[in-house]
């Protein structure tokens, strides 16, 4: 058993319910708590690259490229919604 | 050349470069027919031209192909073929029964043709780019299952390599996707949509796997690169092939009936289908870039990244250009398609057949590797002739095109077709100008066959 | 002849778990993705309100499960792969499997999703906002269930297949899982 999947496991897990709360508690459509639900999913989608997909100890470009990847699409859509 | 039994592909070779010649003898008269309308009227009607013109290209690619495999499947299976005489034999029933359709084509009127072969038996005779009669439709399937069973036992008897493979993978989808000719729904939704699995899944799809073989057969040879290296690019490229071409045949689903989620499925693949081109070029330029010799047959390797470069720009950029549905609707079936399509088969499969022959002929000649110094040369001047020009004639309807859309289909008071068609006159003329620059080069590529010399080597 | 391996030690692919062909897989899929969620965000301004409308009656709640769902069993995959290098087949077969059961989780609430949404009268025409629903969801749900079929051929060929394939049959599960993590939000809580 590795623990550094279980912990990351842990974390994603948590991230997830946090995230649903507050787009269940109705923050959703306001910009903060959906700045925060992105920015969760954003993080998840990186600890996914760097541990699960082991993306870390690769580093470089495919690291940049894929751990991004959240980030990039979130980021643009939040600005072809908004902006 | 290895085996003997490669050399079946001379004839092959042969015939393509004749029905070539042949194919831009018509797209010269089309060319002028665009401004003179009734140029050869009534003798040779400009929707007969277009025929033989456009039967002709794919008839000639298809002999380029079948040369192409017929030497390349003993190299890479490192096995004589398996019937050099029915290579033969299928050769002269393909000729003779091209020939005979294109003879019909200009001899009778079409509905007549129609008649005396019998259409109405199996209807499949009247739908663009597969104007054959249905007898002729049959003799093709009968040559390619020929084709394939020669190949397939020298495949399956020798050394399988993922080139070989991948020819063999391209080459059956290539007669599998043909039956479809056959099929001729009654509905013109449907209709259109089945006509597309021949054509879309042709050019963008199995034949990409042809192409990719072929270059990847003249890389291995000409740079020494590593087998593995080029082998692992190959199925990348075909992969990527495959994942954007099969969905983005919708993005021939946009106005003929179809469901509307073919807007979003359509434009969404087949935006990505310009990447396995793009990853062609990439692959050629660092092959090259990466080779551990200097062959001597340098014209070869030069078809081989002009093949990549042109059929990214046309079939990839161009393609790319008028693909996604909000454009697509403005410019559908205007001069961009037509500036589109030449590039794009020319860049993709003209040169690649070119490059193959580039390779091989010298080789089936009984040179040690390449041709002349001064006969590469000449050669080079037809490479550089047929390309430029091609790059002016696509420039050319690029703009008849976009001003054709612009006039005709947007703005508040859009204009009629004819109307619109005097007015995009002048780009007729400079392509039929740029058509012959294409012409000359042609004539240059076969004088370059007869240019003798001291072997080039190095 | 030079040996290309000593140049490819260098070389940072090749650090990269599983088959390098299977990565460029990946960077595609991620690619069309892409597309989608943007061309949906860009439908999203054009047709707000019969987005939001849409959007009003997709269930949270199940997306909530299917999140937790491949999480888990990306999870799972991931400490097979670890048991697999540690030479403990047992618990290698044990993980894989959950992880499979974890993903079935996540095609029955998907199937029970487009049921309701069906027996309510969308589907993949007529409504903008389905349209892309289904199209992007059903583009998923097919790369899950590939991925089922990968786990599991992986499963039955634990004694043939290699740490290599086995990195390389994981990374495509990851990077499934990746896409549901960008899709939930876009799609059902924007």
């Amino acid at each position: 058993m590795k623990v550094s999947l279980l912990i990351v496991w842990v974390l994603l897990l948590a991230f997830t319910l946090a995230g649903f709360f507050i787009a269940e508690k109705g923050v959703m459509g306001q910009r903060v708590g959906w700045i925060c639900i992105l920015l969760l999913a954003s993080a998840k989608a990186q600890l996914l690259c760097d541990f699960f997909m082991s993306l870390r100890p690769v580093g470089g470009y495919w690291r940049l490229l894929l751990g991004a990847y959240g980030w990039v699409v979130f980021l643009l859509v939040a600005v072809i919604l908004y902006v | 050349m290895k085996f003997e039994s490669q050399s079946v592909a001379k004839p092959y070779f042969i015939a393509a470069i004749g029905l070539f010649v042949g194919q831009i003898l018509f797209g010269v008269i089309l060319g002028l027919q665009y401004v003179m309308g009734d140029f050869l009227f009534p003798e040779i009607p400009f929707n007969v031209a277009r025929m033989v013109h456009t039967n002709l290209l794919i008839v000639w690619l298809l002999f380029g192909f079948m040369g192409s495999a017929y030497y390349l499947i003993p190299e890479e299976s490192e096995t004589e073929l398996h019937s050099p005489k029915l290579a033969l034999l299928l050769f002269w029933v393909f000729l003779v029964a091209g020939a005979l359709t294109i003879v019909g084509y200009l001899s009778v009127p079409y509905a007549t043709l129609a008649k005396i072969t019998g259409n109405d038996l199996l209807p499949t005779m009247g739908r663009e780019f597969l104007e054959m009669p249905t007898i002729t439709k049959v003799g093709v399937v009968i040559v390619a299952l020929g084709f394939l069973y020669n190949l397939g036992m020298t495949f399956l008897k020798g050394r399988k390599t993922v080139i070989s493979s991948v020819l063999m993978l391209g080459l059956i989808g290539l007669a599998v996707m043909f039956l479809f000719s056959f099929y001729n729904p009654e509905n013109l939704v449907r209709d259109k949509f089945y006509w597309w699995w021949v054509v879309h899944l042709w050019v963008e799809g199995v034949w990409e796997l042809i192409m990719g073989a072929l270059l990847a057969f003249v890389l291995i040879k000409t740079t020494g690169v590593d087998r593995e290296v080029i082998e692992k690019w190959l199925y990348l490229i075909i992969a990527m092939a495959l994942i954007t071409g099969i969905i983005g045949t919708g993005h021939h689903y946009f106005w003929i009936g179809t469901p509307e989620y073919w807007l979003v499925l359509g434009s969404v693949f087949s935006a990505l289908e310009p990447v396995p081109f793009f990853m062609m070029t990439l692959f050629a330029f660092n092959m090259v870039n990466k080779r551990r010799r200097d062959h001597p047959n340098k014209v070869a390797v030069l078809w081989a990244m002009g093949t990549g470069v042109m059929a990214f720009l046309g079939a990839g950029v161009w393609g790319f250009m008028h693909t996604l549905s909000p454009i697509n609707y403005v410019t559908h079936g205007t001069q961009l398609t037509a500036a589109h399509g030449h590039m794009a088969f020319y860049g993709a499969y003209v040169m690649v057949v070119l490059c193959m022959i580039s390779y091989t002929m010298p080789l089936m000649r009984g040179r040690a590797a390449a041709n002349s110094n001064l006969s590469q040369v000449v050669e080079m001047w037809s490479f550089w002739l047929m390309t430029v020009s091609m790059v002016f004639i696509t420039l050319f309807l690029t703009a008849a095109g976009i001003v054709q859309s612009y006039l005709q289909r947007m703005g508040d008071s859009p204009l009629p077709f004819m109307v619109v068609q005097e007015k995009i006159e002048i780009f007729y003329w400079m392509r039929e100008v740029a058509g012959l620059v294409f012409l000359i080069g042609l004539v240059v590529y076969i004088v370059s066959f007869f240019v003798k010399g001291e072997e080039a080597t190095v | 002849m030079p040996n290309t391996s000593s140049v490819a030690a260098e070389n940072p692919m090749t650090k990269l778990p599983g088959d390098l062909a299977m990565w460029v897989i990946i960077l595609a899929e991620l690619s069309v993705f892409a597309i989608l969620f943007l061309v949906f965000a860009v439908q999203f301004s054009l047709n707000e309100e019969l987005f939001k409308q849409g959007q009003a009656l997709l269930d949270t709640r199940a997306g909530l499960i299917i999140t937790l769902a491949l999480l888990s069993a990306s999870y799972f995959v991931a400490q097979a792969v670890a048991f697999f290098e540690r030479n403990q087949p047992k618990y290698f077969a044990l993980f894989l499997l959950a992880a499979c059961a974890s993903a079935l989780v996540y095609v029955v609430v998907k199937l029970a999703e487009y049921n309701h949404l069906v027996e309510a009268g969308f589907g993949l025409s007529g409504n903008k906002f389905f349209t892309y629903y289904f199209l992007i969801t059903g583009f998923h749900l097919l790369h899950v269930l590939l991925g089922m079929g990968i786990l599991i051929f992986v499963l039955f060929k634990r004694r043939h297949i290699g740490l290599h394939g086995l990195n390389t049959a994981a990374s495509y599960w990851h990077m499934v899982d990746l896409v549901w993590l960008v899709l939930f939000p876009i799609l059902y809580l924007l």
